[in-house]
């Protein structure tokens, strides 16, 4: 395997409790891509897969801070890199683009202006030279006519249109990993599709490594080489995408693929997990999924299973299928 | 846009138009007749209906107001009934005093409320922000009058640096002019600063939160081109209080010139009241109006200008 081009290791990150104590919702999360490696990172909210991203871009708000571990891009420690390096590496080497395209773009100012404003925060370019890039960025994302376009206002784009242009802010600067923050889910089902396939196209194109956070297995699994299913601040599960989908060896991963009815299959009643995510600082000693687990055995309540490499996939359970 | 434009104007002039019937119906509603006042105790009834024909204050209400709002769009304000002098003049005397103090003030409470506001929210909790805070309660408990009298005491007794009143116009020199206007802005200041440097903390802090400012960061934009995306978001609703702020420092700056013995509007305004002078009074009135209308249409539309949702629906 090729040196990762983002390595996370035992990556903590906390809040702050009112009473001093530190409340921790990632709790130890291992994960590596690989230049151009496309992976799904999936699990219902508080399983920690955003707060672990915004980690790597190291834009957690306070109260959350991270507590411990390491995260190597190209081998640099983003966890001890200073804020002026980030801010070169974000945009240029990193990018993220976000759930609500309705409120990611700035109101206030045209595409071009804010697709213009990231180019030159990165490139000394000339105001000319930049609103060619930024044309470039917009039509590359599919919106015709890119270069009338620039002179829009947020508010004068559709959902779609919006997520399209923070993905031309994104790529604008020739990243070398995207992250997307479940970028489809504020999105009509049509609108996602496209979106998804947009991301797909760009990740071939120009050779991004994609890191695409949903909780819809399905839709990850369409994109992406391999899947990681995090709960409870924890990878459960990590594996190649046709391994994860034919045969998950995590009940919660099981579970999950049964939540989304298939097309063409039987139509029965709709599969829902019982029960809710673990609360933060309550979380049980053993397994975070063990007490909505329907293979719970005697341990998983009070020991937490290892994560241990299985062929391609890791898993992190007491009782795999 | 340049329809919407023209429509505030006209529905400001509509504005206006209430606004001079209201002061001339309140100007009139006080009991003695500007008469007895000019012509003194010992005049007769006769003179005093003499003085009221000759004045128009013996036709009905309206006709009264009819006439005067023909005189006052063809730029005539009457002559007052005391002096004789031409009220336009008069009123054009004394405004360039009154103005200069209030635009100073409006300079120093823009650039120091914004400023401060900026600067506070950047690091809320921090100890610029609590400062700033307990600053602007004192700010906005400190009377005007009182700041200006301490200044008077300490600024100009004691360490002799500047006058302690009196006015220089620019024409005398910018440090004679300044040297006069200093401590009247700055007390007529204080409380505005307060008032925008908390507006303006209190916005940006909000919208230094959104979305759009998360994703200014993840594209590596620098800090200060983030608190630029916060801030175009977080300014409209400090212009619309700059403006009423602008429109109110009218009012206060009466009492400001008064403690500084300033010879502004304040002084006419006085004469005009206590002589019962309805038409020095209404022209007055009706300017510090005209410009509470004009500075809310300003803000509208340099807030039109910040947003473009709202130039899109006009």
């Amino acid at each position: 395997m090729s040196t990762p081009l983002l390595s996370i290791e035992g990556l903590r990150v906390g809040f702050r409790a009112a009473d001093g104590g530190v409340i921790e919702a990632v709790r130890g999360v291992d994960l590596s891509i690989a230049p151009g490696e496309a992976v799904g990172i999936v699990g219902e909210s508080g399983s920690g897969k955003s707060l672990s991203m915004l980690a790597v871009m190291r834009l957690l708000g306070a109260p959350a801070r991270p507590t411990g571990g390491r995260i190597l891009f190209d081998g640099e420690d983003l966890l001890a890199a200073g804020e002026a390096r980030m801010r070169a590496l974000r945009g240029r080497d990193i990018a993220m683009v976000f759930q609500d395209p309705q409120s990611s773009l700035n109101p206030a100012l045209t595409i071009g202006r804010q697709i213009c404003d990231v180019v030159r925060a990165h490139r000394k370019v000339s105001a000319n030279e930049a609103r060619i890039i930024a044309a470039e960025a917009l039509a590359r994302v599919g919106i015709r006519e890119a270069g009338k376009r620039l002179d829009s206002y947020p508010h004068e784009f559709s959902g779609g249109m919006r997520q399209r242009a923070l993905i031309a802010m994104a790529i604008a600067c020739r990243p070398r990993l995207l992250i997307a923050d479940e970028p489809t889910t504020a999105l009509d089902v049509t609108v996602q599709a496209q979106i998804v396939d947009l991301i797909a196209e760009l990740r071939r194109d120009l050779g991004l490594a994609v890191i695409f956070i949903s909780h819809n297995l399905q839709l990850v699994s369409e994109i992406v080489d391999r899947v990681v299913v995090m709960y409870g601040g924890k990878v459960v599960e990590d594996g190649p995408v046709e391994a994860i989908e034919l045969s998950p060896r995590h009940p919660y991963t099981k579970l999950l693929k049964a939540c989304v009815p298939s097309l063409g299959g039987p139509v029965g009643p709709l599969v829902a997990i019982e029960g809710t995510p673990p609360r933060l600082g309550r979380m049980p000693e053993g397994c975070p999924f063990s007490p909505r687990c329907p293979r719970a055995i005697e341990p998983c309540a009070d020991e937490m299973p290892q994560l241990i490499r299985e062929a391609e996939r890791r898993i992190a359970c007491w009782r795999p299928q | 846009m340049l329809r919407l434009v023209a429509g505030r104007i006209v529905s400001s002039i509509g504005t206006l138009f209430f606004v001079g019937l209201a002061l001339f119906a309140l100007t009139r509603s006080g009991p003695g007749s500007p008469a007895r006042i000019v012509l003194g105790a010992d005049a007769n009834a006769e003179q005093i209906a003499q003085f009221e024909q000759a004045h128009g204050l013996d036709q009905p209400f309206l006709a009264q107001y009819a006439t005067w709002l023909r005189d006052v769009l063809r730029g005539d304000f009457g002559k007052s009934f005391v002096t004789g002098r031409d009220v336009a003049t008069e009123i054009v005397n004394a405004l360039p005093v009154t103005l200069s103090i209030v635009l100073f003030a409006f300079a120093i409470a823009l650039v120091f409320g914004i400023g401060i506001g900026i600067l506070a929210a950047l690091r809320p909790g921090g100890a610029f922000d609590r400062l700033s805070r307990f600053a602007s309660v004192l700010g906005l408990s400190i009377p005007a009058f009182w700041l200006g009298i301490v200044l008077i005491r300490f600024v100009a007794v004691d360490l002799r640096w500047l006058p302690p009143g009196g006015y220089q116009p620019l024409s005398a020199g910018l440090w004679p002019h300044l040297s006069t206007i200093l401590m009247p802005s700055v007390s007529l200041a204080v409380y505005y600063v307060a008032v925008l440097a908390r507006m303006t903390q209190a916005s940006l802090q909000e919208t230094l939160r959104g979305d759009y400012v998360r994703t200014a960061r993840a594209m590596g934009l620098s800090s200060g081109q983030v608190v630029f995306y916060a801030l175009v978001n977080a300014l409209p609703p400090v212009v619309n209080l700059a403006a009423l702020s602008f429109g109110y420092m009218f009012g206060w700056a009466l009492i400001i010139e008064q403690v500084f013995n300033v010879p502004g509007l304040s002084r006419a305004l006085l004469n005009a009241i206590s002589q019962r002078d309805f038409l020095l009074l209404q022209g007055i009135v009706f300017l510090f109006t005209t410009i509470f209308v004009f500075a809310n249409l300003g803000a509208d539309l340099i807030n039109r200008l910040l947003d473009p949702r709202q130039r899109a629906a006009a």
